[in-house]
């Protein structure tokens, strides 16, 4: 498992100071991550920006951004990520967002705005479609330790190997500051929204859903759901990912993500 | 110093038929009702000799556990509040960090100091953290809630008109309690802090704090107590504002003793049957106090409760269980109140796991009749708390 790691730059948009990454050249890709944090350092990153301009906010409440008591959910940080969008004047932009990140890019597409072009969603949490109440959506890894969160999300590291009584304070703390958040907007009801299926028809931009087939959260027949529930997506499959995708796979990401923007490579 | 009498009244005879956490995960098929029945009825007669030796009780609340059937502290001191006379009526606490409607909490406990006369002592608390998992509460943000629902409950004890509330995270549209309690302007409140930095909260509203097992540990929490109760009012917190629990069994001859020692240590030992992921979820805690856990290297960190005790006098030495023949008991109590810097309240945790009423009785009487006169002559008064944290 990857440690979060600090973002470059500083915008103050909805009253709210962001640390966020913003480089390359080419189509734009606003990239949401994961609960477990932005960091540069990850390979689909990397990738990424050898064909487009990739923007990655840390979200509110997660690595040094600031959050606010009106930020309870993933809905709410979404209205922070579209003053973000209009601050930076970015247009045509291709939202990606990886597990939480999926669930927060399918949020923001639901409020239509122009800017906004295609969104590619990275195993996305957010929906619920079991219909029995006593039947989870998804295991509740809330019930493990966050160092067992991995088994879950990685298919490549099962095992988290991260040492944290050996790395620097400051990552410690993002990584801290990263699972509260991830817990205040997950915990109830459990890593999806009530709302968002009764609006979801408004996320009317091309989309491209994609499914690791080891992952050990969310089932093929959820990525296939999900798919459906959206006006305009269709799904693909990483073989061999987990439910973080983007750590397991993440050229077939890259690969794919490029292709559905289609970015050419400029290196 | 006064006494408490209080047992988590667990459904212990399922303990056996479980390999697995005994908060949460075992499944209630191990609980067989009429066992059940016939321990509640048990627990409320130990509350009730507890009354007549000259005791106060308390009672506590969890949920999802087999380790303490009492999920509702109104229910059952409302209960106690009619078959009890004398003893003061300890709910600590009610977990009004989870609690949907602190309201509710308000008009229950009215109806239990109403019922008993003004016997009740108001315990709130923010709970373990794996409540959370029984209540589905957030774990982020529950101080906040802790704190307005402490605030709304307050209100509705004392404000004389009907009123509406639009907070942060409760809204109500006609607050008007009825019946008032019987204790103007509101029952006293108790908190538990086992911390420092829990003390630190509670002492600048007067409130009494209860440390928990906690050990030689309370002194820190005490001392940050007196300091801060001392920089808030001016003067030296009474000992009547600080309170310990522990353990205590007093016992008649050697088989007996060796009885109520080996519940103590099965106590301890249920205390660890729970998810390590329910000890503290993200959120429970400030992120920086977790990042301090998640730094501390495996091994390093404080022990377990009780620091490791293998033996009976480890135990008391550790304030964790007060055992033995009456004058042996006070002997221990008397040199851990010295050592934490004295307290004005003692919770006798005074029936675990699967301790019979039998002994349970025994030493409930030895305890009144030898133990508790003379606890009542511990001065406690503010010259009871160390030097050093009065002055500071």
């Amino acid at each position: 498992m990857y440690y979060p790691a600090a973002l470059p730059k500083q915008i103050t948009v909805s009253g709210l100071q962001l640390e966020y990454f913003d480089e390359g050249q080419g189509p734009v890709v606003l990239y949401l991550h994961s609960s477990e944090g932005p960091s540069p350092d990850l390979a689909l990153v990397k990738a990424l920006t050898k064909t487009n301009r990739v923007v990655m906010p840390a979200m509110p409440g997660f690595g040094t951004s600031e959050t606010a008591g009106f930020i309870k959910s993933v809905d709410d940080m979404t209205y922070v990520l579209l003053d973000l969008i209009e601050a930076l004047d970015l247009n045509d932009v291709t939202v990606l967002g990886s597990s939480l990140g999926g669930w927060a890019a399918v949020e923001l597409a639901t409020k239509a705005s122009p800017r906004v072009a295609r969104l590619v969603l990275d195993n996305p949490l957010g929906l619920r479609f079991t219909t029995d109440p006593t039947v989870r959506q998804f295991p509740d890894i809330f019930q493990d330790l966050p160092s067992q969160w991995s088994a879950f999300f990685s298919a490549s590291e099962p095992m988290d190997g991260r040492d944290w009584p050996s790395v620097e304070r400051d990552i410690a703390l993002r990584a801290a500051r990263n699972r509260e958040m991830f817990v205040k907007v997950g915990w109830s009801p459990y890593l999806y929204s009530r709302n968002l299926k009764g609006r979801i028809h408004r996320a009317s931009v091309p989309t491209l859903v994609l499914w690791g087939d080891q992952d050990k959260l969310a089932n093929r027949q959820y990525a296939q759901d999900y798919a459906a529930a959206l006006p305009d997506a269709r799904l693909e499959v990483i073989a061999g990912a987990g439910h973080f995708a983007f750590l397991d796979k993440p050229d077939a990401v890259a690969s794919a993500v490029q292709a559905f923007v289609g970015s050419k490579q400029t290196a | 110093m006064d006494v408490y009498f209080f047992s988590e009244q667990s459904h212990y005879p399922a303990w056996g038929k479980f390999d697995g956490m005994l908060r949460g995960d075992i499944p209630n098929e191990h609980g067989d009702p009429m066992v059940s029945s016939k321990l509640l009825n048990g627990y409320l007669d130990m509350y009730q000799l507890a009354d007549q030796c000259g005791m106060n009780v308390m009672v506590n609340e969890h949920h999802i556990a087999s380790t303490c059937m009492n999920n509702s502290i109104t229910l059952t001191l409302s209960v106690l509040a009619r078959i009890t006379k004398n003893a003061r009526l300890l709910g600590l606490g009610s977990i009004i960090t989870n609690r949907p409607d602190p309201i509710r909490v308000a008009e229950e406990y009215s109806i239990v100091d109403s019922i008993s006369g003004g016997r009740l002592d108001m315990g709130l608390v923010k709970g373990a953290g794996w409540e959370l998992y029984a209540s589905n509460a957030n774990p982020v943000g529950g101080m906040d809630r802790f704190w307005e629902a402490h605030d709304l409950i307050i209100a509705a004890m004392t404000r004389r008109e009907p009123f509406s509330w639009e907070g942060e995270h409760f809204d109500y549209r006609c607050i008007n309690l009825w019946p008032r309690p019987v204790q103007q302007d509101h029952p006293p409140i108790w908190f538990t802090g086992n911390s420092p930095g829990s003390a630190k909260l509670t002492a600048p509203k007067g409130y009494v704090n209860a440390a928990f097992l906690t050990g030689p540990a309370a002194k820190g929490t005490f001392d940050a107590y007196r300091e801060t109760y001392q920089d808030t009012f001016g003067k030296p917190a009474h000992a009547d504002r600080l309170a310990y629990l522990a353990m205590i069994a007093c016992s008649r001859d050697k088989d007996q003793t060796e009885r109520n020692v080996n519940a103590a240590f099965a106590y301890l030992a249920s205390v660890a049957r729970m998810r390590p992921a329910h000890v503290t979820p993200p959120g429970y805690a400030h992120y920086q106090a977790i990042t301090q856990m998640m730094q501390t290297p495996p091994g390093a960190g404080p022990g377990g409760m009780g620091g490791g005790a293998t033996n009976a006098d480890d135990l008391a030495k550790a304030g964790i269980l007060f055992w033995g023949e009456p004058e042996r008991v006070y002997d221990q109590i008397c040199a851990f109140n010295e050592l934490v810097g004295g307290f004005g309240h003692l919770l006798n945790m005074g029936q675990n796991a699967h301790q019979p009423y039998e002994d349970v009785r025994d030493s409930l009487e030895l305890f009144g009749e030898f133990v508790l006169p003379e606890l009542a002559k511990i001065d406690g008064s503010p010259a009871a708390a160390s030097k050093e944290s009065v002055t500071a």
